[in-house]
């Protein structure tokens, strides 16, 4: 289990500190990726930009916030949806918005989960490992090419 | 042998007469051959005897001449002499008469009143009596006769006259009827009427009727003048004008009166002279006028005003000559529409001051309405000023019609009306840009709309992050550092992550709102019992140590948007939940009333309630009434739910008592 990698899609360093922190205080040892928007998020999956020539292995959870600078979690969403090497990664919409249309976008596009972030940093906790719980160990994904 | 008096003619040219017997001698042949007059001067002899006879033919001629009938009888009623005219009028030739007694001229029922009449002269020298004279073919002549006793030749006599007394007795009675019928006009007239002395003007004569009018006694007008009845200003005038009128009827007009209890009529005066008991006078008929002048001066007052409304009339108003459409009559304002002065108007052609392009059918509408098609004439059509300006009116008219039913003239009220027609003009382009400003307003609005999303989108997002990490680091440090901070440091980070946890329920409220506030009512029929029942079991759920009695009327069904009442419900049984949690009995209910005829939802509780003092803050959104330390909130829940009760239509309001409950009363339509 623990050698599955999670993409967390963030631009808020503080939410990126708590998020790594919430899955210690779980005790997810899994690697996290970080991407801080959604091009560096893109560039990561498909080795574009910066990623020219890295080859990283496709991550087995993808934590999307949805407002991100320059590219927004929506359209990471839908490429991610659109391409056939990644459209079965799970992805986990991670965000602060209750709007009901962001909810009904997200699905929509394929997300797999929709998790507001709550306030209380407790709360956030139960969330992320319940979120770990089941994802990366309960659930099941079609194979993937990695 | 002749003998006869001759009168003869001396040489001095007198006459004298003479006695004269002619005798004849006659001879053998029975001829007369000689004549011896004997003459005897008689001329004194006959101047006596001329005189006599002159005396008897003059007092035949007096009797005859006489105008009545002439009698002289005996005392033993035998007729001795009498006149012509006697037999003339009684029919009786003088033969019949004198076999005739006195009485026998009488009815036999006036016999003893004229033999007592006849006895008195015997008696006294002289009497007289009037009775019927009875002719001989029977009428009876009224008659006046006197007698007179006289003595002739030893024998003593009643010699008297009778006059015909039909005229006199037909004067008397015409005077006694002429007396009456005055008395009558006089004393019966409903108009007061009195006689009054020109020289001393006292008052003669009054009528009851001027009795009744002017309220003094006949005894107190017999007592008065005619200025007693007068205001002290016009007894001058009065005066004059009694000494200068002359003609013996006159119409005096108009005067005031003043009657005994002071108050002063206008009587209308004409008057008569007269002899009244040998005085001039004259006789004076009063007519009270003063209601007739009262109507009359308001039927003045009445023309006057409705001649300055016809004047002053802020509309034209205007007459015209049904037949050929020229004007005759028109006020100010007319002028000032039409821009010309009355002088210009006069006679002029309505249909030549009307706008060339609505002559055609104006002419055509006049003609059906004057026909009686229509029953009246309503135009609205332009007049060409004479400055040339175009002005729109609206005329209303009607026509004034003869026996036949042929219009003669039509009234028409005539009004400016060129400021509304450029209103309505503007309006219809108005109307005809509205939509597509509509169009370029909703796509502002749109915008707008889309800005208030953005917006609170970026609140949602961006403000609880923070909010994370103020609440996620000072956990962070209460973890890792716990050994490192005292009492107080722990107890400060604990309040840093109580507030921004209360923080982000206000976030997430307000959100809400403003979700709420952009929301269109979608209703369909929703099962508000299932609804009320669904929340109450969440609440349950969430708090399963709490033991609250529930009563939830059952089929109440109301036409709404369920996702809005819903939330509505949760409030507001959230609130009732909230603030029962004190009590060790809490009960709420929620059910409906029918309030007029208004259907009332009700969410009821017997929590802590609150000061109705302080109701009007209720529903203002960060309003609360309870301290947090008491009750938690955000203040914002109730500005929801009336946000969504008005959404509906409906109203909301709240009845409270400290530590009794509170109610709240909704409506949804």
């Amino acid at each position: 289990m623990a050698d599955k990698t999670i993409l967390l899609v963030e631009d808020n360093p503080d939410d990126v500190t708590l998020t790594i922190r919430a899955f210690e205080k779980n005790n997810v040892a899994n690697e996290v990726q970080v991407a801080r928007d959604g091009v560096e998020a893109l560039d990561f999956l498909f080795s574009r930009g910066s990623f020219e020539g890295a080859e990283n292995p496709l991550p087995h959870l993808i934590l999307l916030d949805l407002k991100l600078p320059r590219v927004n979690g929506l359209e990471v969403l839908r490429e991610i949806r659109s391409n056939k090497r990644t459209r079965y990664i799970p992805v986990v919409v991670l965000t602060s918005s209750s709007e009901e249309e962001d909810l009904v976008r997200s699905y929509d596009l394929g997300a797999n989960s929709y998790v507001q972030k709550p306030v209380d940093f407790n709360e956030f906790i139960e969330a992320t490992r319940q979120l770990g719980l089941f994802w990366l160990v309960l659930n099941r994904t079609p194979p993937v090419d990695r | 042998m002749w003998h006869g008096e001759i009168k003869n003619r001396a040489k001095n040219g007198t006459y004298y007469w003479v006695d004269t017997t002619i005798v004849p001698f006659i001879n053998r042949n029975g001829k007369p051959y000689q004549y011896v007059a004997i003459r005897n001067d008689i001329t004194s002899r006959k101047k006596y005897e001329e005189s006599i006879i002159r005396e008897k033919k003059f007092n035949a001629d007096i009797l005859s001449a006489l105008p009545g009938i002439f009698y002289l009888f005996n005392e033993h009623g035998r007729f001795l002499r009498w006149n012509e005219n006697f037999e003339n009028v009684s029919g009786y030739s003088a033969l019949e008469i004198s076999k005739m007694s006195p009485t026998d001229f009488f009815r036999s029922s006036e016999r003893d009143y004229i033999r007592s009449r006849i006895q008195r002269v015997l008696d006294d020298g002289e009497s007289d009596a009037e009775a019927d004279f009875l002719t001989k073919d029977g009428n009876g002549i009224p008659y006046y006769f006197t007698g007179k006793r006289v003595e002739l030749d030893g024998e003593i006599c009643v010699t008297g006259m009778g006059i015909d007394v039909t005229q006199r007795k037909a004067a008397v009675d015409a005077l006694k009827d002429s007396e009456e019928r005055y008395r009558m006009l006089f004393e019966n007239n409903p108009y007061p009427m009195w006689v009054y002395d020109t020289q001393t003007l006292e008052f003669l004569d009054v009528n009851s009727a001027a009795i009744r009018k002017y309220g003094y006694r006949e005894d107190e007008f017999l007592s008065m003048k005619i200025t007693d009845i007068r205001p002290a200003e016009d007894i001058e005038i009065l005066t004059r004008n009694v000494k200068n009128t002359t003609s013996a009827l006159s119409h005096a007009g108009i005067w005031q009166h003043r009657l005994k209890n002071e108050s002063i009529i206008l009587a209308e005066i004409s008057s008569h002279e007269l002899t009244f008991d040998g005085r001039d006078a004259r006789l004076v008929l009063a007519h009270d006028v003063t209601e007739r002048e009262k109507a009359a001066e308001m039927v003045r007052e009445s023309e006057d005003r409705l001649r300055t409304m016809f004047d002053i009339a802020s509309v034209g108003i205007v007459q015209i000559d049904a037949r050929d459409g020229r004007l005759i009559l028109f006020n100010q304002k007319y002028c000032e529409i039409t821009g010309y002065s009355s002088e210009e108007l006069k006679g002029v052609d309505v249909f030549d001051i009307t706008h060339g392009d609505d002559r055609e059918n104006d002419r055509e509408m006049f003609r059906r309405a004057e026909r009686g098609d229509t029953p009246l004439y309503i135009n609205e059509k332009r007049y060409v000023r004479k400055d040339g300006e175009i002005r729109w009116v609206r005329v209303n008219a009607s026509f004034i019609r003869d026996g036949a039913g042929n219009a003669l003239r039509t009234m028409a009220v005539v009004e400016d009306v060129t400021e509304r027609k450029l209103a309505e003009k503007a309006i219809k382009e108005l109307n005809e840009t509205l939509e597509q400003r509509i169009r370029e307003r909703t796509i502002e609005l749109e915008a707008v709309n889309r800005e208030l999303e953005a917006f609170s989108y970026s609140v949602s997002h961006d403000l609880r992050a923070p909010l994370r990490s103020i609440d996620g680091f000072s956990q962070a440090i209460l973890e890792d550092c716990y050994g490192d901070l005292d009492e107080t440091g722990r107890d400060h980070l604990e309040r840093i992550r109580t507030a921004s946890r209360r923080m982000g329920r206000l976030i997430d409220d307000l959100l809400k709102l403003a979700r709420v506030t952009r929301s269109e009512v979608r209703r369909e029929l929703v099962d508000l019992s299932k609804l009320a029942e669904d929340i109450v079991r969440a609440f349950r759920e969430q708090e399963p140590d709490r033991e609250v009695t529930v009563a939830i009327d059952t089929d109440l069904n109301e036409k709404c948007d369920e996702r809005l009442v819903q939330i509505a419900l949760e409030n507001l049984i959230g609130n009732a939940w909230k603030f029962t949690s004190k009590r060790p009995e809490a009960a709420i209910r929620f059910g409906v009333v029918q309030n007029g005829h208004k259907k009332e939802y009700f969410v009821g509780d017997n929590g802590a309630g609150f000061d109705m003092a302080y109701a009007d803050k209720l529903f203002g959104a960060f309003q609360r009434l309870h301290r947090a330390d008491e009750f938690e909130g955000t203040g914002i829940g109730l500005a929801t739910v009336q946000r969504i009760v008005r959404l509906h239509g409906g109203q909301i309001r709240a009845e409270s008592e400290p530590d009794v409950g509170t109610t709240f009363y909704f409506s949804l339509s």
